[in-house]
């Protein structure tokens, strides 16, 4: 799974659209699996589903005539149209909610939908842009779920956004588009290693030691109950295993990790 | 799958509110036509003009043959005789001259003769034709023409179905650069045979002098008035020694359209440009919106083909609107049997094949658009007034071919639909403007026969106005949406 990342217009949507064929690129090419979907459109098209970021669907048509329609652009027969149907509805949780109209349908059903128009002919790559914008976290969740099982399932997976942390917590590498230009792409244990975190824990028989302990991953800084400690270079699962094998108490262990938006920040900055 | 595709277009087509008004809108439009035109008696009537001109003494008859649509009739013998007072002394006798046949373009000349003494003569032009072909629109073809009416000159025939309330005509007397003597106007109650007799019994209606235009208002001619026939009589007696010589024309209008409304030409003109219409309002409401929000590039997104695509888009609104074209035909086929008693095969044969054709057009232009993948906007707009401009052009063309030249006389609302034709707007303004000109140089300029209320050309004047100023507004909308 690939995470494409970068501010808003710098042309992570327009990337997607040319790998979707929609668009041609005006310099450069496009290869999808050595192809050019220029010169061989259906070919390409046959191994791509694009999901869009607001997807908007004709809202006087119902869910089921909808994918239906999509179903014989993708060229499953008639045999099987209305069972695939379902099943792709199944697998995005809108079945039961066949006969309703787009119109009617939240930010997030709609997606599930665009989700499932995507699945349709069983496509070899994924483009998810912007998947989480608009979703509340229930919502989030399901996106964040549904893309995991899918890259389980051995599909490839090209997924934008410009919210880098939800980025972070789910691509295994992450190409950033800055002023035009991709980065080279760049692994989370890459990232792990140059970047820096931020941990929250409570501890029920905090010591001297414990201090001296964390002093050696970072800053420290106490409050109340809570130990803070900043600029954590280090993997935060593995401290936390180390605490607890040195006999502590972990009640509490949040981890906030702006590893990737320092990484952009860096080459932003690199950049200017 | 390509009729699953088109289906499911097709099905979205006929869901759209827009579609389903339109539809309606043309149903109610088209009975209206429908419920006039049923009162169209079956036996329409033609028309000779004529006119009589002195050249340097030499005295020649032209005549132009039209039905009641204005359109050029061929074929049409004439007879020609005289009766009055010619030559040194003026002696009443009757003169007779060689029959004309009117040519491809409805005239017949002849010239009379060269006559050193002319006075009080009365042509009478006689039309010997029964049974004859047009020429022109072939769609006319099959309207049963019995009845003959005569328009003579300086005689104007008035026929008992059609009255007329006001008649116009333009008339000279004397040389040219003479004042011409008083000129009474009588009308007398004619019988086609009493043609070549003078006629008795006048009834004075006014005496002129030297006058160019008299338009004479009153209810002439009907049902409830017997043919009629006016003639331009002058007071001078047969001692009267000076040249005198009629040299004008009856400038006689066609025969009130309004109700002698063609089916035919109706059912083309509404229902053409009503589909063309309906199928860019739903189109444009369709495919600017997906083009506009980016659910067109889901679909460009799916292995198919572009072919696949245009045929999916544009088959559907083909087959929609060719089905609403044969269903709004059958609507106005059935509603003109029921109140008329005929039915008219060929019009629906001929409606449909336009209608069909109309789609094609509207269709070419889109897929030409479409195969541009244009973003919507200026140029989405600009064909679509320019599909626009072709439909109201095709039907202003129908109209025209249907009613002759002079469509003042159609019922308001055809005429509104003439108007907004570009090239019919255009054209009434070059002809209300060279009237102007050619008046100023030419006293006696016969005024153009195209002239439309004030009040529609400034109606149709603000729609072409409103028009792009409507779709610039439905662009704007559809991108917000």
């Amino acid at each position: 799974m690939l995470g494409l990342a970068g501010l808003n217009g710098s042309g992570k949507t327009t990337t997607i659209k040319t790998l979707a064929g929609i668009l041609s690129p005006h310099a450069g090419k496009v290869l999808v699996d050595g192809v050019d979907p220029a010169s061989a459109k259906e070919f390409v098209s046959e191994k791509i589903a694009w999901v869009q970021e607001n997807p908007l669907f004709e809202t006087e048509s119902s869910i089921f005539d909808l994918v239906k329609y999509f179903a014989t652009l993708r060229g499953i027969d008639r045999v099987n149209l209305e069972r695939t149907v379902h099943y792709v509805l199944i697998r995005v949780g809108l079945s039961g909610a066949e006969r309703l109209k787009v119109t009617k349908l939240t930010m997030g059903m709609r997606k599930r939908l665009s989700i499932a128009i995507a699945m349709l002919g069983n496509p070899k790559y994924y483009l998810f842009d912007e998947m989480f914008n608009g979703l509340d976290p229930e919502g989030i969740k399901f996106m964040k779920d549904k893309i995991s099982e899918l890259r389980s399932s051995g599909h490839g997976i090209l997924l934008s956004s410009h919210v880098l942390s939800e980025l972070q917590s789910i691509a295994n590498r992450v190409v950033l588009i800055i002023n035009g230009e991709t980065t080279e792409p760049v692994t989370l244990a890459d990232l792990l290693s140059q970047g820096k975190s931020t941990i929250r824990l409570r501890v029920s028989n905090p010591d001297e030691k414990l201090l001296e302990r964390l002093k050696t991953y970072g800053t420290v800084s106490t409050g109340q109950d809570q130990i803070n400690v900043s600029g954590v270079r280090r993997d935060p699962s593995s401290i936390n295993a180390e605490l607890v094998k040195a006999g502590y108490l972990v009640t509490e262990f949040v981890s906030t990790d702006n590893i990737l938006e320092e990484y952009f920040a860096q080459k932003t900055g690199a950049h200017e | 799958m390509i009729i699953k595709g088109l289906s499911y277009y097709i099905k979205r087509i006929v869901k759209q509110p827009a579609f389903i008004f339109l539809l309606a809108f043309i149903m109610i439009i088209s009975f209206l036509v429908i419920y006039e035109s049923a009162s169209v008696p079956l036996n329409e009537q033609n028309y000779v003009l004529s006119g009589i001109y002195d050249d340097n003494g030499t005295v020649n008859l032209s005549t132009y043959s039209m039905n009641c649509m204005g359109q050029p009739l061929n074929g049409i013998e004439i007879n020609i005789t005289a009766f009055g007072k010619v030559g040194s002394p003026n002696i009443p006798q009757n003169l007779n001259f060689p029959n004309i046949s009117s040519n491809d373009e409805g005239y017949a000349n002849l010239t009379l003769g060269n006559f050193s003494q002319l006075s009080g003569v009365i042509f009478n032009i006689h039309v010997l034709s029964k049974d004859f072909s047009f020429t022109g629109q072939s769609v006319f073809r099959n309207l049963a023409v019995s009845n003959i009416s005569y328009s003579i000159s300086p005689q104007l025939v008035l026929n008992a179905s059609n009255p007329y309330y006001s008649i116009p005509f333009i008339a000279y007397f004397g040389p040219s650069g003479t004042s011409a003597p008083p000129v009474t106007l009588y009308s007398t109650n004619i019988t086609p045979n009493s043609f070549s007799q003078k006629p008795t019994n006048l009834t004075l209606v006014g005496t002129y002098s030297h006058f160019h235009l008299l338009t004479v208002n009153g209810i002439f001619g009907g049902p409830s008035n017997p043919d009629k026939a006016f003639f331009l009589y002058t007071d001078n007696n047969s001692n009267n020694s000076s040249p005198y010589v009629f040299s004008g024309s009856v400038y006689a209008p066609p025969p009130d359209l309004a109700n002698t409304i063609s089916f035919m030409g109706e059912i083309w003109a509404i229902t053409g440009f009503l589909i063309t219409t309906t199928a860019i309002i739903v189109i444009e409401m369709m495919y600017s919106r997906e083009l506009a929000n980016g659910t067109l590039d889901l679909v460009l997104s799916q292995p198919i083909s572009k072919r696949r695509l245009m045929l999916d888009r544009f088959g559907s609104s083909a087959i929609v609107m060719v089905l609403a074209l044969i269903g709004i035909v059958a609507f106005d086929y059935i509603s003109f049997y029921l109140l008329s008693g005929r039915g008219l095969p060929l019009v629906l044969i001929e409606s449909v094949f336009f209608g069909i054709l109309i789609a094609m057009i509207s269709i070419m232009g889109f897929s030409v658009l479409f195969s541009r993948f244009r973003r919507y906007g200026f140029y989405f707009t600009f064909s679509l007034f320019i599909l626009f401009a072709l439909g109201s052009l095709f039907a202003g063309g129908a109209i025209l071919s249907t009613y002759g030249t002079n469509p003042s006389n159609l019922p308001a609302y055809i005429q509104i639909i003439y108007l907004l034709s570009p090239t019919n707007f255009l054209e009434l303004y070059a002809n209300s403007a060279a009237p102007g000109i050619a008046s100023y140089f030419q006293p006696n300029y016969i005024p153009s026969d195209l002239s439309f209320p004030l009040s529609l050309v400034i109606v149709t004047g603000l729609v072409w106005a409103v028009f792009p100023v409507m779709l610039a507004y439905l662009a704007k909308s559809n991108r917000e949406n």
